[in-house]
């Protein structure tokens, strides 16, 4: 299994399939930091002061990690921040999602809303489980970087 | 310490492409200016602004209820209730659709026709604390559905008004 995770073929897959992801997600959410401000502003988990130099900002964070995973260049720095950023994004949609089961009454396999994700309106227990496998493939490729760089070094 | 490096690269190259981005775009915003924050509710500057006729420039509106009344009145156009179904099903605004922010998936494609054929849209919540109309509001025009009309006072105001509503779970025929 661990073999078949961190196989070249496999590793460069998931690269191509995460810039792609980021790319086009960092893309749609660049030419509309207002909208993405206020998708942001859904969450009640950041300040209002800060929500539009975040609403700047993430997209190219996304689009610079798309970048990465593409080129090869700063891979393991950029899959490390794919999975923390993923994790945050899941956490808080988790939360956005219970605030609205509070408040509405309603179950959180029927949920769905846009989370800000460049994907437009999206079912929520689907988004939350992509987030989650973004973080184990950001894990993948950077477990396969540093593997990779070790055996070039004892090479 | 080398992953460290890169992700703080990867940071700052990000950080200087999205301000000199930002600066150089037609779509670039106040960094520390947020408008949503003052579309809010409490701000009676942004509302007298608002409470304007409907105009092309202005594609989402913020109404107060005497152009709400007018909109219901003249029936100018569709009317959609972002609250619960429970909540739609005690009491609505005469004419209103349930359209349950929410579940968007589900009422968009059902009234999709509708809105399309409106000459304008009028949307509403529960009360003036309430964000979803203005949410649902912004939903619609990325979808190419303009103008809209954002009652903010919601259905609290409107009762209190002792305005006419509707009650029952059915949601209204479309005009």
């Amino acid at each position: 299994m661990k073999r078949f995770l961190l196989h070249p073929l496999m590793v460069w897959g998931c690269r191509l399939a995460v810039a792609a992801i980021l790319l086009y997600a960092g893309v749609q959410k660049v030419w509309m930091p207002l909208e993405f401000a206020r998708l942001l502003k859904e969450y009640h988990l950041l300040p209002d002061q800060i929500l539009n130099l975040v609403a700047v900002l993430l997209p190219w964070v996304e689009i610079i990690s798309g970048l990465c995973f593409f080129s090869g260049l700063w891979l393991v720095g950029a899959a490390v921040l794919l999975s923390g950023m993923n994790t945050i994004f899941a956490v808080a949609i988790a939360y956005r999602a219970l605030l609205i089961m509070s408040t509405t009454g309603i179950g959180f396999f029927d949920i769905s809303f846009d989370c800000g994700c460049g994907f437009g309106v999206v079912y929520i227990p689907t988004k939350i489980l992509e987030n989650l496998i973004l973080v184990g493939v950001g894990l993948i490729i950077a477990l396969s970087r540093q593997r990779g760089e070790a055996e070039r070094k004892v090479k | 310490m080398k992953i460290f490096k890169q992700i703080v690269t990867i940071l700052v190259v990000s950080f200087i492409c999205g301000f000199g981005f930002n600066a150089f775009s037609p779509h670039g915003i106040d960094i520390f200016d947020n408008p949503w924050s003052k579309h809010a509710s409490n701000d009676p500057n942004y509302q007298v602004e608002h409470t304007s006729q409907l105009g092309e420039e202005e594609p989402i509106v913020f109404v107060e209820l005497y152009r709400a009344c007018q909109f219901v009145e003249d029936q100018e156009g569709m009317i959609l209730d972002v609250r619960t179904p429970e909540e739609y099903a005690k009491g609505h605004i005469p004419g209103a659709h349930l359209f349950f922010f929410y579940h968007m998936n589900e009422y968009y494609p059902r009234l999709e026709d509708q809105l399309k054929e409106s000459a304008a849209i009028l949307v509403y919540c529960g009360n003036i604390d309430c964000d979803d109309s203005e949410f649902l509001a912004n939903e619609l025009f990325n979808l190419g559905h303009a103008p809209i009309l954002v009652y903010k006072g919601g259905f609290e105001e409107w009762k209190a008004s002792h305005l006419p509503i509707e009650s029952g779970e059915g949601e209204t025929e479309g005009k």
